[in-house]
């Protein structure tokens, strides 16, 4: 049986004719129902920091619990936004924007680069990789002016993964540094349990156990539900 | 094909599911995000096995059921019987409808059909998947998908004849014009 074609692509959708515009309208409001660039790109940034937080297997600390309660034992660090500013880059043409409201939105739909908005950067960035990463683990590069929550945001999570990963090779002073820093930098961050559960063990790593026994015992009484709160509790007491 | 890929792709059309599945506005970006990392954690597995967004519409599906039954929220729900009056009445149904209107009165049309008319309906005009691709995203047999994609459009059809009908009714009711 070959497919019927498409009520939209129909001349007259409608039997009688009655409605035919009407119809077309419809149908084409609901294929151009988009989420705005804004909201595309804060989406990513947070999956980008569940994933960033939940992918270290080696760390004491626990994976983050993720927006609907999941705890989720990711592997593999997300390359973040960077396959976003590369289509950006790569694209030709196409300039209209794909909003939510876009009544002429037709078939073919609006190409992925016309959701981004023009601001982003044009050339592509080539994923950055440090030096002694494996490339999986890059962290990703921001595509959007630093100032943006969501930019902020794929920054604190990098923060997190560079800590962590210091964290496992053994090298606890780069890790609390990084981290004091962010402290002051991301203040009321989203990821901040996350980086007090990694300062408690950079601290007890160092061997000031006081000190990170204090920071234990005060982390479980502000977020007792955490999923950091096991691993933060072995290093409670001193 | 990576997650990135993925995302930069069918997160629109992933959202779309996910409103049509039942899941309210303010709740999409959470939900939406929930779908992607079980993209993540289950890619592997899927690499080929069916198109993409046949995969991605059984993740948003169980992505929406289990929120439901979750209960995070209390779902945003038309009411079974909305009549057209819920549609703004004074708006000239061909010329006039803007475009949140249109896609309000869609939903609205779209909440009255039976809910397994409705997937193969949205999926079919809306998402433009083919009817295989259907009939494996819903486990149906591919008559099956056509007959109700074919009931699917009556009812569609005769929901915008209704609506047109209705609008100079109301137009009357409300202005007072012949």
């Amino acid at each position: 049986m070959s497919e019927p074609m498409r009520l939209i692509d129909e001349p007259s959708p409608l039997d009688d004719g009655q409605g035919a515009g009407l119809a077309r309208d419809l149908l084409a409001a609901g294929r151009g129902e988009a989420l705005t660039a804004h909201e595309k790109r804060g989406i990513w940034a947070g999956l980008a920091a569940h994933a960033l937080v939940a992918a270290a297997p080696a760390s004491s600390v626990a994976p983050a619990a993720l927006a609907g309660g999941k705890a989720v034992g990711l592997g593999a660090v997300m390359k973040g936004t960077l396959v976003v500013v590369a289509l950006a880059g790569g694209v030709v043409g196409g300039a209209q924007i794909l909003r939510r409201v876009s009544p002429e939105a037709e078939r073919p739909r609006a190409s992925l680069a016309s959701t981004l908005a023009p601001s982003l950067p044009a050339a592509p960035s080539p994923v950055v990789v440090p030096p002694r990463s494996p490339p999986r683990e890059s962290p990703p590069s921001p595509p959007w002016p630093r100032s943006s929550p969501a930019s902020r945001l794929a920054e604190e999570g990098r923060v997190v993964l560079d800590a962590r990963r210091a964290l496992r090779d053994g090298d606890a002073a780069s890790a609390l540094r990084r981290l004091e820093a962010a402290h002051a930098a991301f203040s009321g961050g989203a990821l901040a349990q996350e980086r007090e559960a990694l300062t408690i063990e950079a601290l007890a790593q160092l061997g000031r156990r006081e000190a990170a026994a204090a920071r234990a015992q005060a982390f479980l009484r502000a977020y007792p539900g955490s999923p950091h709160a096991a691993a933060v509790a072995k290093l409670a007491s001193p | 094909m990576t997650l990135e890929e993925i995302y930069a792709h069918h997160a629109d059309f992933v959202w779309r599911c996910l409103r049509r599945q039942g899941v309210p506005r303010e709740d999409a970006a959470d939900a939406i995000q929930e779908v992607f990392l079980a993209v993540h954690r289950t890619l592997k597995s899927f690499e080929g096995r069916s198109s993409v967004r046949t995969w991605l519409f059984t993740i948003c599906r169980s992505v929406a059921r289990d929120r439901r039954t979750r209960a995070h929220r209390r779902l945003e729900v038309v009411r079974p019987n909305a009549t057209f009056d819920d549609v703004d009445a004074r708006a000239d149904a061909a010329a006039r409808v803007e475009h949140n209107d249109r896609l309000s009165l869609l939903e609205t049309i779209l909440s009255r059909l039976e809910p397994e008319l409705r997937d193969v309906f949205v999926l079919y005009e809306i998402e433009d998947l083919t009817g295989e691709e259907i009939a494996e995203a819903l486990t149906l047999p591919l008559g099956t998908v056509y007959s109700r994609l074919h009931a699917a459009r009556k009812e569609f059809k005769r929901a915008v004849v209704r609506f047109e009908a209705s609008a100079p009714a109301t137009r009357a009711h409300v202005g007072g014009r012949a």
